[in-house]
């Protein structure tokens, strides 16, 4: 009886370690997600800026890393701005919102208005991320504390 | 005179059009049951026509101005800063040679057109690619000296008639080597064929890439459609001293409004083209007819309008 209640005391203990590090890795993520899409604007600005590149030419020289750290979750690789957008997961909501709004008007109108449109973008997706890694720490710090206090918690009333 | 196109070998709307198009739109071009189609006109807030061999045909469909502006970001790939250069020329071409031309309102700094805003009107010309015409064009070109010019009033078929003579003169037992200088990305795509002597300048502006045909590639003919540019004759004429004949088209009613130009009387003065040939198609007629007008009969018509330096 008292070896059943103390696995199942350490079950508990390691759940909630687990979904205290799974939580703190989501939030790294997202942080490098972040990351990810203002270097990606700031790129997609260059080839726009130097060379005038078209849309689908510019998501053709996205690497299959470079995909991933964007959250983009499909096998293939997308032909349009909008396709990867479609195709991103587990971006956070403001991050998301950034990204919908940069490439529904990416392409409409000429250089100069390109260029500020990306620099507009660029400075916001940046200000998220900056945001997030001054946050970065102590949520993961709370993470931490409230899993394992949980943890615990139901240890002591469930044990 | 000589028939050139018949009616029945227009394809109908290509799927590159149609998937640039709204639905409906493309709804309703897909149920017509007609060939034929030379161009589809689209103006902002009026019925899309269609251009037709034997006249205008009206649609139902009315276009808004969003939806024209949407026509013209799909055409340029969704990414509109990338054909700056062509839409402020004008035009932009889609895969297969589709040149539409586009209208609307411009923004100016200075003289320089920096972009057109609001587009008002797009004419989508559909090409035609036809092997079979040209024969007797290009027998002339064979025998001539120095060059040829295609002449003629808009769309009534001189690129169409270039790419048949090109092709004929690019291939064979006595293909010659030529170098085509395609500006608008419209003449090459339609010139099919592994066994073609071609080579193909696209993008090119018509002087800088006949120096550098000349230059470089060792052409026996440079081919070039719609020439009438001031800063070209230098490259003509440069282009002639070199050996190098050329083959081009332009907007003329006939000889004599085509020399009345400065810029071809120059052309003409100094012997470019051997001979001049008019297309022409009559009045509600599915053919086109075309007559060649040697160098000599020219000049006595150039003189007979008093426009010839010795005329005065």
């Amino acid at each position: 009886m008292i070896y059943g209640r103390l696995a199942g005391g350490i079950l508990l203990l390691v759940s909630g370690i687990l979904l205290a590090f799974l939580l703190n890795r989501r939030l790294g993520q997202r942080h490098a997600q972040a990351v990810s899409w203002t270097e990606s604007v700031r790129q997609i600005r260059m080839l726009v800026d130097c060379y005038a590149m078209p849309q689908g030419d510019i998501c053709a020289r996205l690497t299959r890393e470079q995909l991933i750290g964007l959250g983009y979750a499909h096998p293939s690789p997308p032909v349009s701005l909008g396709e990867l957008v479609r195709g991103t997961r587990f971006l956070s909501s403001e991050l998301q919102a950034e990204a919908e709004g940069f490439v529904s008007s990416f392409g409409r109108g000429y250089r100069d208005e390109q260029l500020k449109e990306c620099d507009f973008y660029i400075e916001r997706m940046q200000r998220i991320a900056e945001h997030m890694a001054g946050r970065l720490s102590a949520e993961k710090k709370k993470n931490a504390t409230l899993c394992v206090c949980g943890a615990l918690a139901l240890i002591i009333l469930l044990i | 005179m000589a028939t050139v196109i018949g009616r029945t070998e227009r394809a109908c709307v290509p799927p590159t059009v149609l998937n640039i198009l709204p639905g409906r739109l493309s709804a309703e071009l897909r149920s017509l049951d007609c060939y034929g189609i030379e161009e589809i006109r689209l103006r902002r807030d009026r019925h899309v026509y269609l251009t037709l061999a034997e006249g205008n045909r009206r649609l139902h469909t009315v276009l808004s101005g969003e939806e024209m502006s949407g026509i013209l970001t799909r055409m340029c790939d969704d990414s509109l800063y990338a054909y700056r250069s062509t839409v402020n020329n004008g035009f932009v071409t889609l895969a297969g040679g589709i040149r539409v031309g586009v209208c609307g309102r411009a923004a100016c700094e200075g003289n320089s057109l920096v972009g057109i805003y609001d587009v008002s009107a797009l004419n989508i010309r559909l090409p035609c690619a036809l092997r079979t015409v040209g024969a007797s064009v290009a027998e002339r070109l064979r025998r001539c000296e120095n060059g040829l010019l295609i002449y003629a009033p808009p769309g009534v078929g001189k690129t169409t008639l270039l790419r048949a003579v090109t092709m004929r003169l690019s291939s064979g037992q006595n293909a010659l080597r030529v170098c085509v200088i395609d500006s608008r990305g419209e003449l090459g795509p339609m010139m099919e064929g592994k066994e073609l002597m071609l080579d193909i300048f696209s993008g090119y502006p018509r002087g800088l890439g006949m120096e550098i045909a000349t230059r470089t590639m060792g052409a026996d003919l440079i081919v070039c459609d719609e020439i009438g540019s001031g800063e070209e004759a230098g490259a003509i004429l440069s282009m002639q001293s070199s050996g190098v004949r050329l083959l081009a088209t332009a907007h003329a009613a006939d000889v004599g409004g085509l020399l009345k130009k400065p810029f071809f009387g120059e052309l003409h003065k100094a012997h470019v083209f051997d001979a001049y040939v008019g297309i022409r198609r009559p009045k509600g007629a599915c053919e086109y007819q075309y007559e060649i007008t040697d160098w000599e009969r020219a000049d006595d018509l150039w003189k007979a309008c008093g426009r010839h330096p010795s005329a005065r």
